[in-house]
């Protein structure tokens, strides 16, 4: 918490004036292989415990990121949770749907189907989507203002077909 | 084949029979035997035991789910589950969403087997329909409720004193001087006046309701609509000697409505003159971007509270407040001209400070 990063959301660079040809789009594997490579270094850099900390680190960052610069946080809950749901859909990351919700107490259960990061991976026995973790934390944490514990419980490379987050708030 | 050989398949053999009766099955203890005997026909023993456990697990996973209990945890590391833990997701989210709609989100769209899908979107949609006419209904129906408001107060007022004077002239033609008849012939003329004015904002706003206005935008000179606006309303503004003054220059080539533009302001210079005192003021300016003009039409008359001010331009709140000749109104001008500003794609704002005088301000594009 507090830690600042440098980034900002035009480092993404004018993708339409860079790749006039090739356009906004790359394919699921090369995405995967930078994600799997760079998680693959920094195992045998820093250990599993630590990759996934940082993982959860850089998805935080993005999530937040990602919900200043693309959603409209003045919605109401119900419609903000359909904003996202369409935006992830329209930017093919996966097909989140909602389970469970209680807006009093800030507890959700989500799923995500057809994950970007997960979806088709070899079996592991235990989750990978660590990045989404802290994805899904940084977007509810702006939208809301709170801290939150996101937890992978059920992910494909645990023999599951959807993969399934607990949102809840932090205990303050 | 030793005896503890035959007891092992023997147990292994009640396992699958019990398994393949279709029977509630439960959960079993395996029980190493004790003497030394086969260690794969033990293994296979462990084996059968694992796999009637696993099975008797997701057995009541699925009978739970079968009875729509959709909140029972799955058994973990148990790939027997995994559709069901599917089906199971997707009727909690179909849950969650039947909730939403419940609640009145109607934007929700189900995706969950053709058939059913097809008739709860229908059904949302039909819903959506009827919750617009409802809206529209009640929208027409406060309209409804303004226009007998203002028919029952406000054209009440200028009638009686119609009637009352005419009734006068008629028992007093014979008696009254020259002078007491051309009064009372001037008291009806001001109130026919007044009534034709008011009739003529109510026409054009039930015009609107019904949504028979069309925008007719041509091309004309703003200065000019403004000038003629101004002459046509000194008439009427010089029974209490206020002077109306158009600040702005020569010529702003626009394309608008001219009818709609000359009802905002002939109701604006009217609203102006009814809270100006006697021998007051009225400026009008222009203002100009590269995107709108702003006219504004500014008094010195009796002002606002900024109370008052929230009030204006609302069909829920009448709100009316005689002129400095307790002239009477009915707050619709003002109405009007909200929603023909909006029409013209503009905007309308006030400025206001009670005893110092009002400015009201309107944009319409270039
Ligand atoms: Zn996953």
């Amino acid at each position: 918490m507090g830690q600042t990063y440098n980034f900002a959301w035009d480092q993404l660079g004018d993708i339409e004036e860079g790749r006039p040809n090739l356009g906004n789009r790359t394919s699921v594997a090369v995405y995967r292989l930078m994600q799997y490579t760079m998680r693959a270094v920094l195992e045998a850099e820093y250990g599993d415990a630590r990759t996934r900390e940082l993982l959860v680190m850089a998805g935080r960052l993005a999530g937040s990121e990602f919900c200043k610069n693309v959603l409209d946080v003045s919605l109401p809950l119900n419609k903000f949770i359909a904003q996202l749901h369409k935006a992830l859909i329209d930017l093919e990351v996966g097909v989140m749907r909602v389970e469970k919700s209680d807006p009093e107490n800030l507890d959700f259960v989500v799923t995500v189907s057809e994950d970007l990061d997960c979806s088709g991976l070899p079996l592991k026995g235990v989750t990978v989507c660590d990045y989404d973790e802290g994805f899904i934390e940084g977007i509810f944490s702006v939208y809301t203002g709170q801290s939150f514990d996101v937890k992978e419980v059920d992910c494909w490379t645990t023999g599951e077909r959807t993969c399934r987050f607990t949102i809840k708030k932090k205990a303050s | 084949m030793t005896e503890n050989e035959r007891e092992i398949v023997r147990r292994i053999t009640d396992v699958l029979e019990k398994m393949a009766s279709g029977r509630k099955p439960s959960r079993i203890e395996y029980t190493e035997t004790d003497a030394p005997d086969d260690s794969t026909l033990m293994e296979l023993e462990a084996k059968v035991v694992e796999l009637n456990n696993l099975y008797a697990e997701s057995y009541r996973f699925i009978l739970d789910l079968a009875r729509g209990k959709l909140n029972g945890d799955p058994p973990p590391h148990n790939n027997f589950v995994t559709p069901f833990k599917q089906l199971q997701s997707e009727l909690r989210h179909l849950t969650w969403q039947i909730e939403q709609i419940a609640a009145g989100d109607l934007d929700q769209m189900v995706y969950f087997s053709g058939d059913f899908s097809r008739a709860i979107n229908q059904m949302i949609d039909d819903l959506r329909e009827r919750e617009e006419l409802r809206q529209q209904l009640a929208d027409s129906n406060h309209a409804k409720d303004k226009l007998f408001s203002i028919i029952a107060h406000d054209l009440r007022n200028p009638f009686n004193a119609i009637v009352g004077f005419s009734e006068m002239m008629v028992q007093m033609v014979n008696m009254a001087s020259p002078a007491d008849l051309k009064q009372f012939a001037e008291m009806i003329h001001t109130s026919a006046k007044q009534t034709y004015n008011l009739l003529l904002n109510l026409l054009e706003w039930s015009r609107v309701q019904t949504g028979r206005i069309d925008v007719k935008p041509m091309e004309g000179d703003l200065a000019l609509l403004i000038r003629t606006n101004v002459n046509i309303s000194s008439i009427t503004a010089e029974p209490k000697q206020i002077q109306i003054y158009y600040d702005g220059g020569d010529s702003y080539p626009v394309t608008t409505d001219a009818a709609i533009f000359n009802t905002i302001l002939r109701n604006l210079i009217s609203n102006a003159i009814k809270y100006t005192p006697e021998r007051g003021e009225i400026r009008i300016s222009v203002d100009t971007n590269n995107r709108f003009y702003y006219i504004s039409v500014h008094d010195t008359g009796m002002g606002m509270s900024e109370e008052d001010v929230q009030k204006l331009f609302r069909l829920d709140v009448i709100h009316t407040t005689n002129g400095t000749n307790q002239e009477k109104g009915t707050g619709l001008g003002l109405i009007l001209c909200k929603e023909f500003v909006t029409m013209l794609g503009g905007d309308i704002y006030v400025e206001s400070e009670k005893g110092k005088g009002s400015t009201f301000t309107f944009s319409i594009p270039k």
